[in-house]
């Protein structure tokens, strides 16, 4: 059985719909690319992966598990903006990973400095260990999305969930950015998904990059109708399929 | 139902129910505390509220996922981040503050800064009142300053991001 079902989605806010029949199966360790138009519903399908929002018919599982009614320490998120928290140090921030899921949302004493010393590691892993004293405000664009990915992972998440996460950083950073992640992905083997508006970056990272798009349309009336997953490509091998040789053959070689 | 209270309070205006307190509080130090904290704090209560209405979505989310109690989002992330703003408050309504000390003490009192101005008055003393003016507008530039030194050293972050 896969590892996160999506079963016949529908959600709708009023009576707009803005998801239909989305059905989705992913295995475990998969990394799921999302693009589609602006405003077709990308952001709404993550949200509903996070159970930050219950979908308006359809349920979705994550391992077999009853569909979770509030985000978790499952599912691990990152924004474009507003990711990491403004009045905690980049090493806090770290640490908040670890300590918000405490009784009073940190440590104290001995387990305080060693979660501490834990989080110096981290930082000197994402390469922000120079800035840990510094608050997020004080970082470049690049940096805190490195530390709020960072920050993610050290709760370890099942599931990343990634909202354009690279929408506002320059190319270069972006690159810089792409190997970030594909290392800590081989690290963790987490499943991620990623909402990108930028299709080469979707393609470069993602297992697979799935279309959002309305089958129908209503030239009377464009809301008439929800989006649902028009393509699922697959992205292995730079989105070029069938490029492996399946069997071990020796016939082309003259050894 | 709590912020409709408070929104119904902070529309009487505080110096129309000065004479109550006098009654109630008689005429020495309280009446005038109790004015002050009745003019300023619905405001200060209004703004608190407001200000945490518009902590980012995102980030109680952010704090969901690594885990988070309600608990733990009120006190972890929403309320340091509203405290540098109430301190901002504070001394924003620093000037209301000292409207409603020196009307209690020009109304009723047998002291005070704002007592000895109205008292001088009488015998069109100018230049003791505007001494008066002055040693009130130095002390309200220290509260201000302090508060503000205060807000730098608890809230170096809220620095960071202006
Ligand atoms: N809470 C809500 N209430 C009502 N409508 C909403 C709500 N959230 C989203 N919508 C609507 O749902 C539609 C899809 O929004 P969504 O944010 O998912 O789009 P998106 O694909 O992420 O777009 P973008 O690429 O611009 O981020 C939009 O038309 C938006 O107005
Ligand atoms: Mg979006």
């Amino acid at each position: 059985m896969s590892f996160v079902i999506a079963d016949n989605i529908f959600q709708s806010y009023g009576n707009r719909p803005i998801l239909e029949q989305v059905s989705l199966e992913v295995d475990e360790g998969e990394f799921v690319s999302i693009v589609g138009a602006s405003g077709c519903g990308k952001s709404t399908f993550l949200r509903l992966l996070l159970a930050q929002e219950t979908p308006t018919r359809g349920a979705i599982t994550v391992d077999g598990n009853p569909p979770a009614v509030e985000p978790g320490l499952e599912r691990g998120v990152v924004f474009q903006k507003y990711s990491t928290f403004p009045h905690l140090t980049v090493r806090d921030n770290i640490v908040a990973g670890e300590s918000f899921r405490r009784p009073w949302g940190r440590f104290f004493g001995a387990a305080q400095r060693a979660a501490r010393a834990r989080a110096d590691e981290t930082l000197v892993r994402i390469g922000l260990d120079h800035v840990a004293d510094q608050y997020p405000a004080t970082l470049s664009g690049g940096m805190q999305q490195r530390l709020a990915i960072g920050q993610a992972l050290v709760a370890r998440p099942r599931i990343l969930l990634l909202d354009e996460p690279f929408g506002a950083l320059d190319p270069g950073t972006r690159l810089s950015m792409h190997d970030f992640l594909t290392e800590l992905r081989a690290e963790t083997g987490m499943t991620v998904f990623m909402v990108t508006h930028d299709l080469e970056e979707g393609f470069k990272l993602g297992d697979r990059v799935i279309v959002f798009d309305k089958p129908r349309w209503d030239p009377d009336d464009p809301g008439a109708f929800g989006a649902t997953i028009t393509y699922d490509f697959d992205a292995r091998n730079g989105g070029f399929p069938y490029q492996t040789i399946k069997e071990k053959t020796h016939v082309l070689r003259s050894n | 139902m709590f912020s409709g209270f408070v929104a119904v309070i902070s529309m009487i205006p505080p110096l129309a129910i000065l004479p109550i307190l006098f009654i109630v509080f008689g005429l020495g130090e309280a009446s005038k505390i109790v004015l002050i904290f009745i003019g300023i704090t619905p405001v200060l209560i209004r703004d608190m509220s407001q200000r945490t209405l518009e902590l980012p979505r995102e980030m109680t989310v952010k704090a969901e996922t690594l885990g988070a109690s309600t608990m733990t989002i009120a006190l972890r992330v929403a309320l340091p981040q509203v405290l540098p703003r109430l301190i901002q408050s504070v001394r924003l309504s620093l000037g209301p503050a000292w409207l409603f000390l020196i009307a209690a003490e020009a109304i009723a009192s047998d002291l005070g800064l704002g007592y000895r101005i109205f008292l001088v008055r009488r015998y069109l003393a100018m230049d003791v009142i505007l001494t008066y003016v002055l040693w009130i507008t130095l002390l309200a530039f220290l509260i201000d300053w302090a508060l503000k030194a205060l807000s730098r050293k608890a809230f170096p972050w809220a620095e960071a991001s202006l």
